[in-house]
């Protein structure tokens, strides 16, 4: 769901329901809000939260002061939505008002200057495989070889450098690690202990990719013709 | 004579395929909207799976993670981003249906699944591995077992996993019970009494280990890391503290003034004013979590439970 308002799941909910096509979530979000303070504080200081913990190795990396880390926490909170679907509908919340992406990036800017903004548009290229790192970080815990903030960055990149539409110039994401890659350049960063730990990682994720890709093979298609003869596996399995 | 009897057929032909394309899209459209109803019921079902548990487990997204099986970055993302927009994703049973076709036909897949499976045991058991100090040998028994264990409780049935040991309900067979017996006696077996009591201990106090480690992940970037001995003591503290944190969707349970109180004076000053930030943000997560789930029910938000 867009900022800009178009919900195609809306309109055709009104086809089938007779709901109003212009029924608007975010309007509808806004009442509630209205009419809930309780839940418009949490719901801010919970999506303020989840910013922190994303965004708090960006704010060590640009060496961000909390002024500056409070003015990118606001531009980015204009741009987190969140719709729930309850039974009189969908309600959209915002505890910001909305920005369009062009706005954000412009405010970001702003905030950063040219060399920081450029430093996290790169990191963002790089956020869809931040999760390994963080459960590696998490894993470590209650052990005596923590990752050390200076390791989180190098597994960061290395995973990033492992995925293929990264280094053509676009995002790395779950589905793109190539994890044999991957554990070649941990081999180069990380203790044996820590290792043992990425290789948990590791099994499970190639365990996830192969099962997601079978699982996108048998989704029907819209024209009703249903994929099952497109392999649930890659060549080779 | 011939022109005259072609002009009705022709108009019999055009209102014969007229008739045939309204047909096609009536019958394209209705498959849309029936797609695009049951992929917006399962947003709805899914969103609320993730609220319910995206604060409950070991760590903020985490939580989702597991319990959704995507990982962090994938939960937070749009799932139009995930999924080609006209099918969305695959409903749960049709997962389930898939997965349990796929570990039926192919032993590779099988291999993958089951090294997944160890994997996970192992990321949960990894503190207890150290602190026992297990060998290898123990490390690769105690994984085995586990896994049996998990067969034989039913819970790998699809891809139903369970991230550890199952709990064993009232529900089940004699034989069934037997079975869960005879593998509690072989790990007993290869822990001893002493370590074995450990391991019951730090199963009680996992869901507070969870939170721990997820409060020790927002310290990295700050370099004030925990030590092993600290992530334990804040462990105990919040596993006595809190006695309603029994399992992964008790996050609300926590009871963060006692936590505080107790941790204060044995942390430094920087983990400890962490430490706050965290609890606070942790709590509005947990409250705001349910709070949606009860809105997505058509029920009050209240704030306290």
């Amino acid at each position: 769901m867009g900022t800009d308002g178009h919900d195609p799941i809306n309109s055709v909910r009104s086809q089938v329901t007779g709901q109003p096509a212009t029924y608007d979530h975010a309007a509808a979000g806004a009442e509630f809000l209205k009419e809930h303070p309780d839940f418009r504080r949490h719901l801010a200081a919970d999506l303020r939260g989840r910013l922190q913990n994303r965004y708090e190795p960006l704010y060590r990396i640009l060496h961000l002061s909390k002024a500056e880390a409070d003015a990118f926490k606001a531009v980015q909170l204009a741009r987190m939505f969140i719709v729930v679907t309850g039974p009189d509908g969908p309600l959209g919340f915002a505890v910001a008002p909305q920005l369009s992406q062009a706005e954000v990036d412009q405010q970001l800017m702003a905030v950063l200057g040219d060399e920081r903004f450029r430093t996290y548009q790169d990191h963002e290229r790089r956020h869809g495989v931040e999760f390994a790192a963080h459960q590696l970080v998490m894993g470590l815990t209650s052990t005596d070889d923590p990752l050390s903030f200076d390791q989180r960055s190098q597994i960061v990149d290395l995973l990033a450098e492992s995925s293929v539409p990264f280094r053509n110039g676009g995002s790395a994401s779950r589905s793109t690690i190539d994890w044999e890659e991957a554990r070649t350049r941990a081999a180069l960063v990380l203790t044996p202990p820590q290792q043992a730990a990425f290789e948990r990682i590791a099994s499970r994720e190639e365990y996830v990719q192969v099962r997601e890709a079978g699982m996108t093979a048998r989704l029907p298609s819209p024209t009703g013709t249903d994929a099952t003869s497109a392999s649930i596996f890659p060549a080779g399995l | 004579m011939k022109r005259a009897s072609v002009a009705p057929r022709a108009l019999g032909w055009f209102l014969t395929v007229g008739i045939l394309i309204l047909a096609w899209h009536l019958a394209y459209a209705t498959q849309e909207i029936e797609t695009a109803v049951k992929r917006h019921a399962h947003l709805h079902q899914n969103w609320t799976l993730d609220l319910a548990n995206r604060f409950t487990r070991p760590g903020s997204s985490e939580l989702a993670s597991m319990a959704t099986d995507q990982p962090v970055s994938e939960v937070d993302r749009p799932r139009s981003a995930r999924y080609p927009l006209h099918a969305g994703p695959p409903l749960a049973e049709d997962r389930a249906r898939i997965t349990k076709l796929a570990l039926e036909s192919s032993p590779e897949f099988r291999e993958l699944q089951l090294k997944s499976r160890r994997a996970m045991i192992g990321m949960r058991y990894a503190p207890l591995y150290a602190a026992l100090q297990l060998s290898p040998d123990e490390i690769d028994m105690f994984e085995a077992i586990a896994l049996e264990e998990q067969d034989l409780a039913g819970s790998t049935q699809g891809d139903n996993q369970t991230h550890g040991r199952p709990t064993t309900g009232g529900s089940k067979d004699r034989s069934h019970q037997a079975g869960l017996d005879e593998l509690e006696r072989a790990r007993i077996e290869l822990l001893g009494q002493e370590r074995y009591q450990l391991l019951q201990h730090y199963d009680r106090t996992l869901p507070a280990r969870n939170v721990v480690h997820r409060f020790a992940a927002t310290l990295v970037a700050n370099d004030v890391p925990l030590t092993r001995r600290e992530a334990d003591r804040l462990t105990e503290i919040m596993a006595s503290t809190s006695p309603g944190l029994q399992g992964n969707a008790d996050g609300e349970k926590i009871d963060w003034i006692a936590v505080l109180s107790h941790a204060r004076g044995e942390f430094s000053a920087e983990q400890f004013e962490r430490l706050e930030q965290f609890a606070s943000s942790f709590h509005a997560a947990a409250t705001t979590a349910r709070m949606l789930t009860a809105i997505s029910e058509g029920k009050e938000p209240t704030p306290v439970p």
